[in-house]
């Protein structure tokens, strides 16, 4: 059983500025074990702890207390940087996955080094290109032909398609999806969600999905968490999900955690 | 130029001494007779010297405005005009100072001040300066705005104009200044060069490089120059054997030594020479400070400190040997911790 | 007057690229270049008073303008010293550091100008004329458009290549580019130390030219670097290919040179200097402001036409 966690979080506690009157209690105690092909969505209101989760998992910040295990490697001391081979990431600001003063191809060619080391051969090879070419045609956004293009010139939108093809392009040990339609209009939205769940099935990725829409949270992944204060306070999965309404998950979150759902977007959406 | 303007090390080290001389007082000083002290120049002296010679930097733009006038008007060859010091030092006296380490200055040196240390002071000839098509063009490269190079300026100027009235000649000046930015040296100098100006004046150790570097036909006359055979200007003083030669400002090291002896009314005597050992412009006046005194038969005792803390201990260690009076050259460390060289000196 | 601007230029465009690497393709303000381009100077004066191939000195003055900027990229990344100060610290530490440079040459301490004046022969310039017999004027600008093409071919080559990619990422998105594997305090290292290694040999190169190092001579020299490049990138703000950038950017201090030469040999007030170089760089700033607004303005005007 041990042999199918893919990812292990123990006892992780993170603290922002201690001693200081901004203290704040962001992560406490947190226990959560993701098996391989699980697609986790995760919710919970305004400073749950779902970024710092995140974060943490991906090394921006070291944890104060507990242990982060990779398929059965600890990597709670790795840096961010040697931590990426790991992961493919997507972020909420569509602004903070790619190089925007690069092209489109030269965005696609760091990803696929991702998880090797920088030499001096040169950064992009013609068999590389055609690669890219058919990665970015499964997109179907019209990139393929607009390799040379700086990626600041691209909508939100395209870039968020870009960053998910990017997080994926070397298979990562997992793919973290922190908000990466949140900045985005509801069709847009909609159109990368899809594409991420094509991606995910067709890779069987495992995935961990931070999401402010309950409806999507729902509707995608084999589990849900949601977080309060720093821990887990709900962990649906497998027939019980399959059931649930955004009526009831806002009942069981007022039951788990003693107040009520404080996130605004989430109820707009 | 002698200082080199480093404002801010300046502020750290009035800071360092101004803590060193609470040091100083609190262990109360083992110092005993406090001794006549001759510095390299003029601003040393009102604080802690009985007298010296000051350099006029007006006068060496004088000096200068000749030995170009030389050039343009007789010919003269600048390959063998000597380089020349300030022909004028003025003697300055300070009783304050003398009478406060108890020193009496001789009436014979006393007698000799003359006050009007602007005696030299010439007036331009306005018609003679003409803003082009003179019968000669000079260039004038100058490093920067500064009190001194701008009188070095000046005097220069000023002289040429009436030695060109003299000769009934006009002169077209094009003064041009790299305000500070040494990339506008050698641009300066070449434009110059290229508008074929009869003579380049350069002022500052740099811009005379600069100069220097941008014509081997053209005569440069430079200025405000410590030690112009260093800075490779010149292979000697003497004979500068190509088309550069000028004025030097080092102070007039030997007529402050000489004037040692004149202070002391004696021959035998011995002068402690207290310099910073990390300055390459003191020891090159120590050099000739020490030539000075063999010339004259006088005894010396070197002291070299590495920055003002060891000010105390070289005052010992002076007091020791037996000197009579101290000779200390123009020198940033000891320029900037003059007044506690003083304290020193008293005692305190 | 052209012929001057030109030589200067050339040289003064190494150092631009070496400003270009560190500004723009790291988007760092490193101000260690007022520092290093004295340490290359000082370098390579010293070297060759000590009998050095004036060559030889020049590619070493690069290697210690390398470690000047490595010791920048140290201080920001492992200190956390934000890059404006980690730059003043490595320059103000270089004022120290030159001087003890040019003491190796004197034997004496606080050599604080080093003359080439007596050894104008053994320069790169002299090399060259030696050479090819070209005299000096044609052997520097011979060897400055030499230098600046193979400068550029050299950053043409290197930031298309892995690690140089991964520099130019790291100047555009620092977040990103550690989400994708790239070690960015390496990465940002290895920038500032080829940025401050091409800004000594464009320090040493010029004290070979104009006969001197003094170690005040790299006051100002950041502007002239910010300048040119400025300067070049509104001449040349379609060009869309990499190297012809770096092109326009040698143009521009060529130009920048020119301009200066210029304003010195139509006799202007020299006070009035400074603030003509202001203005030119104001100017350059501008331009692709004014030509938006002239667009607009021919836009607007079409549109009146056609309604």
């Amino acid at each position: 059983m041990e042999t199918n966690i893919m990812l292990s979080l123990d006892r992780i506690s993170k603290t922002f500025n201690p001693g200081t009157i901004n203290e704040k209690v962001a992560l406490n105690g947190l226990d959560l074990r993701i098996e391989k092909g699980d697609f986790i969505t995760v919710i919970g209101g305004n400073g749950a702890g779902k970024s710092t989760m995140m974060n943490a998992v991906t090394g921006v910040f070291p944890v104060d207390e507990g242990t982060i295990t990779l398929d059965g490697e600890d990597i709670t001391g790795l840096s961010e940087y040697k931590r990426a081979k790991y992961f493919g990431r997507v972020f909420q600001d569509p602004m903070t996955g790619t190089a925007p003063n690069m092209e489109i191809e030269e965005n696609l060619a760091l990803a696929y080094r991702r998880t090797k080391s920088h030499g001096l051969r040169w950064g992009i090879s013609e068999k590389e290109r055609v690669r890219y070419k058919e990665a970015l045609a499964r997109l179907d956004l019209g990139l393929e032909n607009r390799m040379h293009a700086k990626v600041g010139l691209l909508s939100g939108g395209q870039r968020q398609a870009l960053t998910l093809l990017m997080a994926t392009l070397e298979r990562p040990k997992m793919l973290l999806l922190d908000e990466h339609t949140a900045a985005l209009d509801p069709k847009t939205a909609d159109k990368v969600l899809r594409l991420t769940h094509e991606i995910v099935r067709e890779d069987s990725l495992t995935t961990l999905m931070v999401t402010h829409n309950m409806k999507n949270a729902i509707e995608y992944g084999n589990r849900l968490i949601m977080m309060h204060e720093g821990q887990i306070i709900l962990d649906i999965r497998g027939e019980d999900k399959k059931k649930l309404t955004v009526e009831a998950l806002l009942a069981q979150f007022s039951r788990a955690s003693g107040s009520e759902f404080a996130n605004d977007r989430a109820l707009l959406s | 130029m002698k200082h080199n303007c480093k404002a801010f090390l300046s502020l750290a080290l009035a800071a360092v001494l101004m803590l060193s001389g609470l040091v100083l007082t609190a262990c109360g000083g083992s110092s005993t007779g406090p001794f006549p002290i001759v510095c390299g120049e003029t601003g040393m002296n009102d604080v802690a010297g009985v007298a010296t010679y000051g350099v006029s930097y007006y006068n060496l733009g004088v000096k200068a405005g000749d030995m170009a006038a030389d050039i343009l008007l007789d010919g003269a060859d600048p390959s063998t005009m000597a380089v020349s010091l300030d022909p004028n030092p003025a003697l300055v006296i300070n009783e304050t100072v003398a009478g406060e380490i108890g020193f009496t200055i001789p009436e014979s040196v006393k007698s000799r001040v003359s006050g009007d240390t602007d005696a030299t002071t010439v007036t331009r000839v306005e018609s003679a300066v003409v803003a082009d098509g003179g019968d000669y063009t000079v260039g004038i490269l100058q490093l920067m705005q500064h009190v001194a190079l701008d009188q070095t300026n000046q005097g220069f100027v000023d002289q040429l104009s009436v030695r060109m009235d003299a000769a009934g000649k006009t002169v077209t000046i094009l003064d041009e200044n790299a305000a500070g930015d040494q990339a506008n040296n050698i641009t300066i100098a070449e434009t110059f060069v290229s508008k074929n100006v009869d003579l380049i004046y350069a002022i500052a150790t740099s811009s005379s490089q600069a100069a220097a570097s941008a014509t081997t036909e053209i005569p440069v006359i430079f200025n405000a120059v410590t030690d112009p055979v260093g800075a490779g200007l010149v292979a000697s003083l003497e004979a500068p054997g190509a088309n550069v030669t000028g004025v030097s400002d080092i102070n007039p090291v030997a007529k402050q030594i000489d004037l040692i002896g004149e202070l002391l009314g004696s021959d035998d005597i011995t002068i402690g020479l207290l310099y910073t050992s990390a300055e390459t412009n003191s020891i090159y006046q120590i050099e000739q400070a020490k030539a000075e005194c063999e010339a004259k038969g006088y005894k010396y005792v070197e002291k070299g400190i590495g920055d003002m803390n060891d000010i105390e201990a070289a005052f010992v260690s002076l007091k020791n040997a037996g000197i009579d009076a101290i000779y200390i050259p123009t020198d940033n460390v000891l320029a900037n911790g003059i007044a506690n060289v003083h304290a020193v000196n008293l005692g305190k | 007057m052209l012929l001057s601007g030109l030589c200067q230029g050339f040289i003064w465009a190494i150092l631009s690229l070496g400003v270009y690497i560190s500004y723009r393709m790291l988007d760092f303000a490193d101000l260690s270049c007022e520092g290093t381009i004295t340490t290359g100077a000082s370098v390579a004066a010293m070297l060759i008073w000590r009998g050095c191939n004036p060559f030889l000195a020049a590619l070493l003055a690069f290697i210690a303008g390398c470690l000047a900027g490595t010791i920048t990229g140290l201080l920001h990344t492992k200190l956390k010293i934000p890059p404006i100060l980690a730059g003043i610290l490595t320059m103000i530490s270089l004022y120290s550091i030159n001087i003890h440079i040019m003491n190796l040459a004197t034997g004496k301490e606080g050599t604080s100008n080093l003359s080439l004046l007596n050894y104008k022969d053994q320069t790169v310039y002299a090399a060259i004329d030696r050479l090819l017999g070209i005299g000096k004027t044609n052997a520097s600008l011979l060897l400055g458009l030499v230098i600046a093409a193979a400068v550029i071919a050299l950053l043409y080559w290197f930031f298309g290549t892995e690690i140089g990619c991964a520099i130019r990422a790291t100047g555009t998105n620092e977040k990103m580019c550690r989400a994708q594997g790239i070690n960015t305090d390496v990465t940002k290292i290895i920038g500032l130390a080829a940025s401050n290694g091409f800004i000594a040999l464009s320090g040493a190169l010029l004290s070979q030219y104009q006969s001197y190092t003094d170690v005040g001579m790299g006051v100002g020299s950041i502007v002239i670097g910010l300048a040119s490049i400025i300067i070049g990138e509104t001449l040349f703000a379609r060009a869309k290919h990499f190297a012809v950038r770096l092109l326009g950017i040698v143009v521009g201090a060529v130009l920048y040179r020119i301009v200066v030469a210029f304003v010195i040999f139509s006799g202007m007030p020299s006070t009035d200097l400074k603030l003509m170089t202001a203005v030119v760089v104001a100017v350059a700033l501008s331009l692709p402001i004014l030509k938006n607004r002239l667009a607009l303005n021919a836009k607007k005007k079409n549109a009146k036409k056609a309604g």
